[in-house]
C-alpha cells in the first residue's frame, strides 16, 4: 500500500476514534443500557445450580444409589428365575419344530421297542 | 455396599464444588463479555449510523446484536467474538435497508412519510459537549468525518464494510472474511478497491 494510501487509512482511522470519543452522553448511556440487556441474557441463559438446592441434590443422589441398589437385589433374585426360565424356552424349541408332536407322545412306547430290541440283542 | 454408601457421603460435595466452579465460570465469563462489548460498542452504533442514517435505529440495532452475541455466542472463545458480533450487526444492517427498501415501495407515495430523526430538535441532551474537544475543533473534525461518512456511503456495501472493518475496527483480514462471509481474497478485493475509490473522491488534501 503506498504513502498516500497509508495517510488516507491513518486519517480515517483516527477521525473515528475522535468521533466516538466524542459521544454525547445521552448516547452513552443508551449504549450502557444495550449492554447490560446483552449482559442479563447471557445471565438467563446459563443454568448453574443454586446453593439452596443442594441439600435437595443431596437427597436426589440417595434415591439414586437406592435405586440401583435395589435394581441389583432385584436381579440377583432373578437368577431362580432364569433356570425355570431356560427350561421354557426348551419348550419353545420342541414347539417351533418340525416333528411330529403326535410322534414325541409315542415316546414311551418308543422306549419300551429299544429296550425289547436290546434284549433281542 | 459400605462403598456405595461412602460415595454417597461425598456426592453432595462434589455437587457443590461443581457448582462453585460453574458459577466462577459464568463470572468470568460476564465480565469478559462485558469488557468486550464496552470496547466494541461505540464504533458499532457509529457504523451502524452511518449505515441507516436514523440514531434510534441504529441504537436498536446494535443492542439487538448485543443481545444475539450474549445469547448465541457466548461460549464460543472470546477471540471469535468480534467477528462474530460485527458479522450479526452487518446482517442487522442489511435486514434493516431491505426493510427500509419495501417500506419505500409501499409507501413511499404518501406526502410527509419519512422524518429524519436527527434532524429533530428538542433533545435535551444534544447540547452536552463530549469530553476532549473544544466546541471550534469539535465543528471542524465534524465537517472532515461528515466528509468522510458522505463518501463512504457512496461505496458499494462490501467495500463499505470491507474498509469500516479492516481500516476503522482493525480486524485481521481472516477475522474480516468470517465477519462478511466471504473468502480472505474477496476481503482484500474489496478494501482495495474501497482504498482506490475513497482516494479518488476524497483527495490528497483530505
Amino acid at each position: 500500500m503506498d504513502e498516500q494510501s497509508a495517510r488516507l487509512e491513518q486519517r480515517a482511522r483516527e477521525l473515528f476514534d475522535d468521533s466516538a470519543a466524542a459521544l454525547d452522553a445521552r448516547t452513552l448511556s443508551r449504549l450502557n443500557r444495550a449492554r447490560q440487556a446483552a449482559l442479563d441474557v447471557a445471565r438467563k441463559d446459563r443454568v448453574v445450580i443454586p446453593r439452596w438446592l443442594l441439600p435437595a441434590s443431596s437427597v436426589a443422589a440417595l434415591a439414586l444409589v437406592a435405586a440401583i441398589t435395589f435394581q441389583h437385589v432385584r436381579m440377583s433374585s432373578h437368577d431362580e428365575l432364569g433356570a425355570q426360565a431356560s427350561s421354557a424356552m426348551e419348550d419353545m424349541e420342541i414347539m417351533a419344530s418340525n416333528e411330529d408332536l403326535d410322534l414325541l407322545q409315542d415316546v414311551d412306547f418308543y422306549d419300551s421297542l429299544d429296550a425289547t430290541e436290546d434284549e433281542v440283542s | 455396599m459400605f462403598d456405595t454408601l461412602a460415595q454417597t457421603l461425598t456426592l453432595p460435595t462434589l455437587v457443590g464444588e461443581l457448582a462453585a466452579r460453574e458459577e466462577r465460570t459464568l463470572l468470568d465469563q460476564i465480565q469478559a463479555l462485558d469488557k468486550f462489548l464496552a470496547g466494541v460498542e461505540r464504533r458499532a452504533f457509529q457504523m451502524a449510523r452511518m449505515a441507516v442514517r436514523d440514531a434510534d435505529e441504529a441504537m436498536d440495532i446494535v443492542q439487538d446484536a448485543m443481545i444475539k452475541l450474549a445469547r448465541n455466542y457466548a461460549n464460543r472463545p472470546s477471540d471469535e467474538w468480534r467477528p462474530l458480533f460485527y458479522r450479526i450487526l452487518n446482517n442487522r444492517i442489511r435486514d434493516w435497508q431491505r426493510r427500509r427498501v419495501v417500506r419505500n415501495k409501499l409507501f413511499g407515495w404518501l406526502p410527509g412519510t419519512f422524518v429524519d430523526d436527527e434532524d429533530e430538535g428538542g433533545d435535551p441532551y444534544q447540547d452536552v459537549p463530549g469530553t476532549t474537544h473544544g466546541p471550534t475543533e469539535q465543528l471542524m473534525l465534524s465537517d472532515a468525518m461528515v466528509t468522510l461518512q458522505a463518501a463512504l456511503r457512496e461505496l458499494p456495501a462490501r467495500q463499505q464494510q470491507a474498509f469500516c472493518l479492516r481500516n476503522i475496527e482493525g480486524l485481521d483480514v481472516a477475522q474480516t472474511a468470517m465477519a462478511m462471509g466471504c473468502s480472505e481474497g474477496s476481503v482484500k478485493t474489496h478494501y482495495s478497491r474501497a482504498v482506490h475509490t475513497l482516494r479518488e473522491r476524497l483527495g490528497d488534501t483530505w
